[in-house]
């Protein structure tokens, strides 16, 4: 029926042009009723497809987004631990060994700054030395920055060593990097420590609640090694110190190296901030997009324990 | 069939019927909508790949940096190379470094051109080693490393070094000392025990008629003059095989190799300081232990038969089989023929040369480096490691 209107329509169309009042005279019912139908259904599938594809893309941005703030913070950790402990040139080093050894027959140790800090669970501090430039007023600072009358070299670059750490605090990673508060004459201002809290606190976070609850963030020491660290002879793959060898084990021996083994694990996960929704393992059912990191990391310089026999 | 003006108003009147203009127009708005979200989410994606490339960009070349110092490490170990030649920031190329990712099927490769350099400091080498990519990806990491030498610098200052000569001398000898700031065949030739008589040691220099200078030293043990590395651990070592292809030989004094089964060969030069053997012109070709560029650690336990054709390059340490640190053991070197040495000769006792006509180059006046001496290579200094040196 429709398609003879419609046929009937065009013929008359083409055999006579008919005055415009005719022709202009609107579509009929089953002609709107199709248009909108159509119509509809074109812009019901666009808004499907709108919907669908600002859906998948914000889930997309989003899986990408977590994933990279996870990323970022397991690669600085990473890096953080890979310095841990460099302590300058070879001299910069004698020295440092020097103040560390024990007396004869007694096993040194780390000394003031330690390479890797992981004593206080969910925390990680990192020293190692870095240059630093000396400021107007820093003779009362840092002994390197004075020369000996209380006058400041300023502009003169010293090596300092500098903490550098991760934290989790209440859902939120934390970071800090100062100068090691021992590096210190007096006390310094700010406090570094694992538990530092309130305005005094040098640590500033590194992700937002809004973006992202970090759940887990643990290290742990995997594996460590000793060895002699004249000759590289292997002492043994665990001991609590350089204390538990004695020359005896590989000849004539002044000092102990430790090789040792980090695993880092953090779990996060965007849009809530309940606390312990993390599943690590494949099982179970883990939150929308949940991201879980683990990475093993040995620090590049080992550590040096120098001893006197 | 129709004039112009009827086709207009048919075209306008048709265009007036076409109502579904509307949805075409919402459809394109939608469409347009859908574009941009798409594409606003495309360059959200794109900004987030682009950040965690940047991070695997770092990390990669981070990785190839170290590559370099690895390869730098390769070029240290071998004899001709100077690092002191390559002083950072001027760089030795390295070979490049790749990487490879598929990615839905395709293969991408980065390439990292690679390059080292060296700092040096006494007996410590700082490498420098970079990475640098087509990209701007860019790393430098740097770390100290020492050289685990067997032997001191200072061992071979000294070309014969003895505990004491018994009787006289009355060979030909023939001694090239170290020529620094005297004419040659004048300086300090022999190290001799502070109780020791020199009455007659100018004749070990008797060949050529120059004096020598004897200078002592109050230690009996030579061995840790000469070594850097406890005697116990030395023997322990090389009885692992640890020293082997090295350079470095021990043998007991009935046991040493005929000279023809001597393992090395070289060809007499033209020393700089103008000395030379009597009995092997420049330009001979002689079996050898050790050669002038590449030297050799030979440590006999026993006094060994030397006579014959015997040419060492390096040290010869000789010593007493049982308790070689008592100096007070005699070792009869006397009527040895003409063994030469290039480098210097050390008996941990007591010696009787008479009649011996050996003839000895010093290392400094035969132009041999002691940094080619035997050694294990070089190791890393724990603490000296980092990646924050300036590119």
């Amino acid at each position: 029926m429709l398609k003879q209107v419609i046929e009937g329509a065009e013929m008359s169309s083409q055999l006579s042009p008919q005055p415009l009042a005719r022709q202009e005279s609107g579509l009929s019912l089953i002609e709107l009723m199709v248009a909108i139908s159509i119509g509809a259904f074109i812009a019901l599938a666009a808004t499907t497809l709108y919907t669908t594809t600002v859906g998948a893309g914000m889930h997309v941005s989003e899986v990408a987004q977590t994933s990279e703030r996870v990323n970022s913070i397991l690669w600085g950790i990473n890096r953080g631990f890979k310095r841990a402990g460099y302590r300058g040139t070879p001299t910069d080093l004698s020295l440092y060994l020097q103040s560390t050894q024990g007396g004869s027959g007694v096993t040194g140790d780390e000394g003031a700054f330690p390479a890797v800090d992981i004593s206080t669970p969910g925390c990680v501090l990192y020293t190692y030395a870095t240059q630093y430039a000396c400021r107007a007023g820093d003779a009362s600072n840092y002994t390197l920055c004075g020369d000996g009358s209380g006058n400041t070299l300023v502009g003169t670059s010293v090596p300092l060593y500098h903490r550098y750490g991760f934290r989790l605090t209440s859902g939120v990673m934390e970071a800090v990097a100062v100068i090691h508060p021992t590096q210190f004459i007096s006390s310094p201002t700010q406090d570094s420590s694992c538990s530092a809290s309130g305005a005094n606190s040098a640590w500033s976070a590194v992700t937002r609640l809004a973006d992202l609850y970090v759940d887990i963030f643990t290290a742990a020491l995997e594996a460590e090694r000793y060895l002699d660290a004249d000759t590289g002879c292997i002492f043994g793959t665990s001991g609590t110190d350089c204390a538990a060898f004695t020359a005896s084990d590989c000849g004539d021996t002044v000092s102990c190296r430790i090789e040792r083994l980090y695993k880092v694990t953090l779990c996060a996960y965007p849009g809530d901030t309940t606390d312990g929704l993390c599943v690590p393992a494949a099982t179970g059912a883990q939150p929308d997009g949940q991201v879980f990191g683990e990475i093993y990391v040995s620090p590049r310089n080992d550590v040096i324990i120098s001893r006197v026999y | 069939m129709f004039d112009n003006q009827t086709r207009r108003r048919h075209l306008k009147a048709s265009l007036n019927t076409q109502r579904g203009v509307y949805t075409i127009v919402t459809v394109a708005i939608v469409s347009a909508l859908t574009l941009i979200a798409a594409r606003t989410i495309t360059s959200t994606t794109v900004d987030n790949v682009r950040l965690t490339s940047n991070t695997h960009f770092s990390a990669e070349a981070s990785l190839a940096a170290e590559a370099a110092v690895a390869q730098a490490r390769v070029w240290l170990e071998q004899p001709l190379n100077d690092p002191a030649a390559v002083v950072w920031p001027v760089t030795q190329a390295g070979a490049d470094v790749s990487y490879q990712i598929v990615n839905g099927g395709q293969s991408i490769t980065r390439s990292y051109s690679t390059a080292f350099g060296f700092q040096i400091s006494g007996d410590y080498v700082q490498i420098f080693g970079r990475a640098t990519d087509g990209g701007g990806s860019s790393a430098v990491i740097s770390e100290w490393v020492q050289e685990e030498t067997l032997t001191f610098e200072t061992s071979v200052d000294v070309p014969l070094a003895l505990e004491c000569i018994q009787g006289s001398v009355n060979g030909n000898p023939d001694i090239h000392a170290d020529p620094d700031g005297l004419p040659p065949n004048t300086g300090v030739t022999l190290s001799l025990s502070s109780g020791c008589a020199k009455s007659t040691f100018e004749n070990l220099n008797s060949q050529n008629g120059e004096g020598v200078l004897a200078d002592t030293h109050n230690v009996g043990d030579q061995w840790g003059r000469v070594f850097d590395v406890d005697r116990s651990d030395f023997y322990a070592a090389y009885a692992a095989g640890e020293y082997a292809n090295l350079g470095v030989y021990v043998y007991e004094a009935a046991s040493l190799p005929n000279s023809n089964a001597a393992p090395d060969t070289f060809t007499v030069p033209n020393f700089s300081s103008g000395a030379e053997f009597q009995t092997k012109a420049p330009g001979s070709t002689v079996k050898s232990w050790g050669t002038p560029t590449e030297p050799a650690i030979v440590v006999v336990q026993g006094c060994p038969s030397l006579s014959g054709n015997y040419t060492f390059v390096g040290i010869l340490y000789i010593e007493n089989t049982v308790n070689p640190e008592d100096t007070s053991w005699t070792c009869d070197l006397q009527g040895m023929g003409a063994f030469k040495v290039i480098g210097s000769v050390i008996v941990n006792g007591t010696s009787t040369m008479q009649n011996s006509n050996f003839e000895i180059i010093s290392a400094d006046a035969a132009d041999v480096d002691p940094n080619n001496f035997p050694s294990l290579g070089f190791s890393g200094v724990a603490g000296t490691w980092t990646d924050l040196e300036v590119n």
